[in-house]
Parts: structure tokens; C-alpha cells; sequence
């Protein structure tokens, strides 16, 4: 199931559109909570307003999640470890009253299961990738409860509870005095 | 509980994105006396942390009020536990715990600034920058523009 997120604030037909065509041609299973909007959908199943409850429960079942580039649903995404296809909001297009979208979907694009489309047809590429599961996109990141993240390593060198690393660091400046005394 | 002997690491986070973020840091540290404070309910506690967890109020700038109840909890963890480190990923009780160990028991101290920190380091991260021994930040340019350190993300 792909669940389709686009805020409560404007309305993002493009967006709606773009996933409405898709589904057309797919026949993916599409839920869509789409705010208040006169987009009138064909194969998409549209929710104008969702409770947190009812969020949190398709967010859940969800295989992929489809946003505007809100902050709840990137940062959702990450921590469910499922893929993430952003769009961000455009001023230019009256989609939002600033650019700062296109700015959060660059910062978090680096981002293991993190995809930044800006139209449709990319949209519809990175859909059909995840859909098929290409080598070379990572569809979701490997489950972070077992495996060490970058700052959880960088921070246990820094603690350095168990002594190793002074020990590494005592036993290179007495290899290097033996090799100044020879 | 003996009186001599400390624990290691207190981890302290607040709910939500926070203890998410916690769980993730929660495989680097598998070794010693680790133990775990939230306010989170039970529920949401990480399944997999072995160690002990700890509940404490839940107070922020909605409920307030709660910062006394929370106050006296943390002295009395912090008088029982006098943790050689701390690491907390935010956000009220994280700064708390921090500002009286440092005092109390000349804890380590190390901050994590949540991801969803994009511009600038958190209100709670700011008042206890003194008593930091790391103050992170978990993205690059906010380091830089608020003299904290990056030391990567928990992603």
C-alpha cells in the first residue's frame, strides 16, 4: 500500500495527480490523505482529513509513504525505516508561501531511503524502482535496533569505556621511543 | 543498591522522536552498568534495552508545571545512581538530569540535538551547553553556525 501525505495547510493537486496517473496504469493500492482539495481522483482512494490515529495506523501500513516535504512524515519515515518519496512544495506554483520544502528535501536527501522527486514523470520512475526493487536503490535502511549507527560508534570511541584506545595510543608512543633509542 | 557504586551511562530521552532516536544510539553502548530514563510510557519502551528503565514526568513548555515533579524525581535518581556519564537526546529531563550531576557527581556530559533540529540547536540544548562535555549537533551547518560539534547522525 502506498500512503500519500500532502499536510493540511494548501492543497497539492500536483502531487495528487501525479500518484492519480500512476495508479491508473499500476493499479497499486493508493491512500491518500489529501487535505481539502477540488482534485477529483480516479484510482487513488482519497481522505481529506485523517485523525492521529488513523495517520499513525497507515503510516504503518504502509510499503511506501509519499509526501510533501513535511518534517512529520520525513522524519516518520526514517524512523520506520521505510522509503520515502518527497515532493517538494513549489512558491512559484502557489503549492506554498515559501521555498523552505525545497530546502528540508535537499537537506534529508542524502538519506538512506530518501527520494527527492520534483515532477511527475521522476516521480513515476522512482515508484516503479521501489515497486520492482532495482539494485542500487535501497528501499529501506537495515533495522537500526541491531545494527550501530555513525554518531552511536563515533560516541563509544569518544567515551572509550573499556580503555582500548589509550592502550592503542600508549603502546604506539612506546614503539616509537624503542625506534628513537635504536 | 550499594552506595559506592556508580552506574556507567545514564541514557535520558523524552518520548516520541526522541527515544526513537535513543534506540537507535542503544546498540553502541551494550557494555557495563547502562540504564535508561524516560518519559515515555511504558508502552513505548524500547523492547530490546536490557538494562534498567526508568519513568519520570513528562514536562515541556505545554505542562510546565510538571518541572518541580520532574526536578525532584531526577535528584533523587541522580543521588541514587551518580552516573559517570550521561547522554541524553533531549529534551527537558535530558538537560535537567545533565545540570545536576554535572554538580552532584561531576557526571560526563554529552547532548545530542534531535534531527528535527534543522536550524538552530534545541532551547534545552542551549541552557546546558556550560555544562557539555559534547555538544552536538546532528547536522553539519547548524554545528558550525552554533559552535557545536557533528559527530554524524543516529542514522
Amino acid at each position: 500500500m502506498i500512503f500519500v501525505s500532502v499536510g493540511t495547510q494548501l492543497p497539492f493537486d500536483r502531487l495528487l495527480a501525479g500518484i492519480d496517473a500512476w495508479a491508473q496504469q499500476t493499479k497499486e493500492q493508493v491512500i491518500a490523505q489529501c487535505g481539502k482539495t477540488s482534485y477529483a481522483a480516479l484510482a487513488i482512494e482519497m481522505r481529506p482529513f485523517v485523525s492521529t490515529a488513523e495517520y499513525d495506523e497507515l503510516f504503518e501500513q504502509a510499503d511506501i509513504v509519499v509526501s510533501h516535504a513535511g518534517m512529520g512524515a520525513i522524519l516518520g519515515s526514517i524512523y520506520a525505516s521505510k522509503p520515502i518519496v518527497i515532493m517538494p512544495r513549489q512558491s512559484s506554483l502557489g503549492e506554498h508561501r515559501n521555498d523552505h520544502q525545497e530546502d528540508t528535501a535537499r537537506r534529508f536527501a542524502s538519506i538512506s531511503g530518501v527520494f527527492v522527486v520534483r515532477d511527475t514523470p521522476s516521480l513515476h520512475q522512482v515508484l516503479n524502482d521501489l515497486r520492482n526493487s532495482r539494485p542500487g536503490i535501497a528501499a529501506s535502511r537495515p533495522k537500526s535496533e541491531v545494527y550501530e549507527s555513525p554518531l552511536g560508534k563515533s560516541l563509544r570511541e569518544w567515551l572509550d569505556l573499556d580503555g582500548s584506545q589509550k592502550a592503542a595510543a600508549s603502546a604506539m608512543t612506546a614503539r616509537r621511543a624503542n625506534v628513537n633509542s635504536d | 543498591m550499594s552506595l559506592f557504586k556508580r552506574v556507567d551511562i545514564l541514557l535520558v530521552a523524552s518520548g516520541g522522536g526522541h527515544l526513537v532516536q535513543m534506540r537507535r544510539l542503544i546498540p553502541s553502548f551494550a557494555t557495563g552498568d547502562v540504564r535508561l530514563v524516560t518519559t515515555a510510557a511504558k508502552d513505548q519502551v524500547p523492547p530490546n534495552f536490557a538494562g534498567p528503565i526508568y519513568h519520570v514526568a513528562d514536562a515541556n513548555r505545554q505542562a510546565p508545571l510538571r518541572i518541580v515533579i520532574l526536578f525532584l524525581q531526577s535528584l533523587s535518581l541522580s543521588l541514587r545512581l551518580r552516573p559517570r556519564h550521561i547522554i541524553s537526546t533531549g529534551a527537558a529531563p535530558g538537560a535537567i538530569f545533565i545540570w545536576i550531576c554535572r554538580y552532584l557527581c561531576g557526571s560526563k556530559c554529552i547532548w545530542v540535538d534531535s534531527l528535527a533540529n534543522v536550524e538552530r540547536m534545541s532551547l534545552s540544548g542551549r541552557l546546558v551547553k556550560p555544562q557539555c562535555d559534547l555538544w552536538l549537533s546532528q547536522w553539519e551547518d547548524v554545528a558550525l553556525k552554533s559552535g557545536a560539534t557533528y559527530r554524524g547522525q543516529v542514522i
